[in-house]
Formats: C-alpha cells, structure tokens, sequence
C-alpha cells in the first residue's frame, strides 16, 4: 500500500513547471550537470536515459502532459512568516522535493521507474522554488495567489513613458530579461561565466536554507509589488538580475541534492 | 580630428541621429555572439571578467536603459542623447560624434593598456556600450543623407503588403527575418558567419576612418537596392537575395569588427583613427 501511495505521489509531482520560459530551465539544468560529480552524472544518465537537459524538455513534452495530471499546488513554495517550510499538511514543492530525494537517495530499493519519476520531480521543483512568484508566504496575502501590477515603461515624466500591465507570476519569466535568440546551452554558458568560482558559495546549506533565502528574496519584491501596485521602470528592470541569481542558485543547489547522494 | 570632419563631410554632408532603435535585438544578440566566437582568449577571459555575462547578454543594454539612465551611467558622452546612429556633433566638440564619437572616446580611454588605470566598473560600462554601439554603425539606416544627395528616411517610404513601412525600421528588422521565428543565435551566426580568412584580414585592418567609409558604402547601398516606394513583401528573389547579402555583410562588419575592438584593447595595443595617424 505504501508503495502504491508512494508511486502515486511521484507521478502527481512529475508536472509542467509553471515559471520560467523553457530554455531558462534548460539552462539551469545544464548548468547544473556541469557541476555534478561523475557519480551522479553516471546516475543521472542511468535512471533518465539520456542527458540531463533533455530530459527537462520531457517534462513538457505532450506525451508527458498526457500521462501526468496537473496539480499547480505542486509547483508552490508555503513559508511561515519566519520563512521557514510550513511542510505539515502542505503539498507543495518542498514536501514533494523532499519526499522525492528520499527515493533517490534510497534508489537501490526502488524500482527504476519510481527513481526516475522520483529525480525528474526534483529537477523540475528545485527549479520552480527558485521563482519568487511560486512562493507563498503566510503573513503576506497578496503572495498566495497571483495578481496584476502596472509598471511605468520609462521614468515618470519622460514623454514615452506608459503604464504596462503585468502580472506576478510573470515576474522574471524571461529570466533576467534575455531576449530572444538565447538557446538553452548559450544561457547555460552565460551562467556559467556569472557563477565564476562561486558553486560553492550558492549550494552551501540546505533544502531548508534555500526556500528561506529565497523566501526573504521575495518579500522584499513582495513589499513592492502588490495588486494594483504601480512600480517605477526601475524597480521593474532590477528585477531582472535578481530573478537571473536565483536560476543561477537553483542549478548550484539541484547539483548539490544530487552529489550529495554520493558523498 | 578637422580631417576626419572634412572627410565624412565630403561622403554626405550631414549625418543624423536617429530616434529609432537600431538593430533589433535578436540581431544584437547574434552579431555579439558572433564576435564573442572570435574573441582570443585574453579578450575572452578580460570580458568574462568585467562583464561576468556573454557579451550577447549586454548586446541590447543600452536600448533597454536608454530612457532612463543613460546618461547618468554614460556621463563620459553626456554630449549625445542616443547612442544609435552617426552623427557629426560638431556642437560638442567631437568632430566624428555620434557612434564613432563614442569608439574614438572609448579607444582613448582603454586602448594601449589604459584600461587597466580605470576603475572595474568603468570598464565594464564601456564594454557593455561598445558590445551594442560597434554592430549598431553598420546598420543601413543608420546613415541620414542630407537631402541634396538623398530624401530624408522620412521621405522614403517602403510598403509591405500595400502598408507604409518605415526605411529604417525595415532594415533594422532585416537581419534575421529569412529564418524561422525562433531562430537561435547560433542558427543565424551559421548563416551569416562565413568569412574567408583573407576578407578577415580586410575587415580587421585599416583606421577607424576606413570603417567610417565603410559604413557610407552599406547605407548607399541600401538606399540602392531597396528604392523609394518599394513594397517589400512582393521584391523578386534577385532583390531579397541583395538585401540579404548587405545585411549579412553589416552583420559580418559588426561581428569581427567588435571582435577585433576588444582584442585590440586587451592586447595592450590601439586602432588609428586616421589612415595617416595624424
């Protein structure tokens, strides 16, 4: 019965990432293959069949749509007002994340299929949780459910200057404002000139770390962007590279869950 | 410096700013990405360095801020209010003004080692200028000829499908428009990017001003190719294939020559402004 529950709760987490544009996840998933250890790139290969960053296209594949319901809960990060995982009673990705590196970390005693479900919902919520606008906080409202803002399109006063519509869950969409033509492996380079020498620094911590780090990243956006708010050009702008470390993060610490299977 | 004026003077008389945008940013982004391919290694690790991005990161920077903080970030060419197209700012006191107003001031600035006297952050903001403004110069329409040798842009009106289109938009939108809607960098970069060693050699020699003749050539030649009141959606192969070869070719000048910029400066070393190095 467990395994069946067990099964069950993997195929509902194997889901379409609602956050960042495809080839911003890509990159990340390939950044993050550059930083795993031989052991783990060994098993990421066994148990996906193939390369990291082809795998993370299945997941939006239609065949995978087709198979996998959609649960949006999933993709979403709950925090205390202490910004610490509120994981009782909740479903959501750190509960799911953390359930599935339990399987993966005890792979030898799972099927492959339950491992393989097990690491594609780890990459793909890892991913997730970095997006500030998948995180919900308790003591901030307007972060449970998405809303729209308006934002000047220039500084207030300037003759083009517009009011844009936008909404939260849109926010940083295009990770860190990258035009289009950047292929997944171009973005991925990208990154990696931006990591530098600093993997270690980003993946320092745990699970736990990381939703709170990216908990007090998005209150601070959070006290800026509010339903109806209208923001300034700038702090829209500077959103950009805010949103571009984190994806930058998220591949860092997906790449520490994974080699630290094998420590 | 008055030779220089005299020069661009004698090609067309009055070289404009343009308002407009230049090169869409998909082209922006291909034509750094290009250049970033044949960066030397020094280059590559300096840029990595200042810029801790792709040069193709920043290819559109200043068309994304230049509404905003311009001029606060670029006070070294507080004189211009764009950084798009030629303009022979006399006003300023910088006779080749405009873009290459801007490389001259940057060349002096980094060239021959200086760069390393400046501050990172200073470095980094010319880099991330020069990334955009180097590819910007050879964009067709970023040349207004004076209306003794040519119709204002304004006056010289495209159509597509029967609609107006504007001169310069189209040939800012050229590059990259024969290939599929999501084309990647490196789709067009193989399209574009096949330059015989020797054509290399040509691009990457010669003096600024050369590169100002140039630029010139490119736009003569697209008012050329691509006549007043023509309708762009109904050319005849012959005619795409010509405005395909131009823009592949400003792509090209673009590329290498942004290449050749940053090599240059992190070797130490400087491009002439004049052929004569007066």
């Amino acid at each position: 019965m467990k395994k069946i529950l067990l099964f069950s709760a993997f195929v509902l987490s194997v889901l379409t990432a609602n956050a960042w544009a495809i080839s911003s996840e890509e990159a990340a998933v390939i950044l993050a293959t550059r930083n795993i250890c031989p052991k783990a790139q060994k098993f990421v290969k066994k148990y996906l069949g193939k390369t990291f960053d082809d795998d993370i296209r299945y997941i939006y594949s239609k065949e995978a749509r087709q198979i996998v319901p959609h649960n949006r809960e999933i993709h979403y990060l709950h925090l205390d007002k202490n910004l610490q995982p509120m994981n009782v009673g909740k479903n959501d990705a750190y509960v799911a994340i953390e359930k599935a590196m339990e399987v993966v970390r005890a792979y030898k005693s799972h099927s492959k299929i339950v491992v393989t479900r097990a690491l594609r919902t780890v990459i793909c919520l890892m991913v997730d949780i970095h997006h500030i606008a998948n995180i919900r906080i308790e003591n901030i409202p307007h972060s449970q459910r998405d809303f729209s803002y308006k934002y000047h399109s220039t500084e207030v006063g300037k003759k083009k200057d517009k009011l844009e519509e936008a909404n939260w869950s849109k926010l940083g969409k295009n990770c860190g404002g990258y035009p289009r033509g950047f292929s997944g492996e171009w973005r991925a380079y990208d990154m990696t000139i931006y990591l530098g020498d600093r993997f270690a620094e980003y993946s320092k911590g745990t699970l736990k770390d990381w939703a709170a780090d990216n908990g007090a990243i998005a209150a601070r956006y959070l006290a800026i962007y509010k339903p109806n708010a209208v923001v300034s050009c700038l702090d829209h702008k500077y959103t950009d590279p805010v949103t571009y470390d984190l994806m930058v993060k998220a591949s860092c610490r997906l790449a520490a869950l994974l080699n630290g299977i094998f420590k | 410096m008055k030779r220089f004026a005299i020069i661009f003077c004698a090609f067309v008389s009055v070289l404009g700013v343009q308002s407009a945008k230049a090169w869409h940013n998909f082209a922006h982004g291909s034509i750094a990405y290009m250049a970033e391919q044949h960066l030397s290694p020094e280059a590559k690790s300096k840029c990595n360095y200042y810029l801790r991005h792709t040069l193709s990161h920043y290819a559109s920077w200043m068309d994304a801020w230049r509404l905003e903080r311009f001029e606060v970030v670029n006070k070294s060419h507080a004189s211009m209010s764009m950084p798009d197209g030629i303009n022979l700012d006399f006003k300023s006191g910088d006779p080749a003004g405009g873009v290459m107003g801007h490389l001259v001031n940057a060349l002096a600035e980094l060239g021959d080692g200086k760069y390393k006297n400046l501050p990172d952050s200073v470095v980094r903001q010319r880099l991330i200028n020069m990334a955009h403004y180097v590819p910007d110069m050879y964009c067709p329409s970023h040349v207004l000829f004076p209306e003794s040798v040519h119709p204002s842009q304004k006056a010289h009106k495209l159509y597509e499908k029967g609609k107006k289109l504007g001169y310069h938009r189209f040939w800012d939108h050229c590059l990259g428009r024969e290939g599929r809607v999501k084309w990647e960098y490196e789709e067009l970069a193989a399209a574009v990017d096949k330059v015989s060693k020797k054509r290399v050699a040509e691009i990457q020699s010669g003096s600024l001003e050369d590169w100002g003749r140039d630029i010139i050539r490119l736009a003569q030649r697209s008012i050329e190719i691509v006549p007043m009141g023509t309708d762009v959606a109904y050319m005849p192969e012959e005619q795409v294939a010509a405005v395909r070869e131009l823009v592949y070719e400003a792509a090209v000048l673009g590329a290498y020559r942004l290449a050749y910029v940053l090599n240059t400066i992190f070797a130490d070393k400087n491009i002439p402004v004049y052929n004569d190095k007066k």
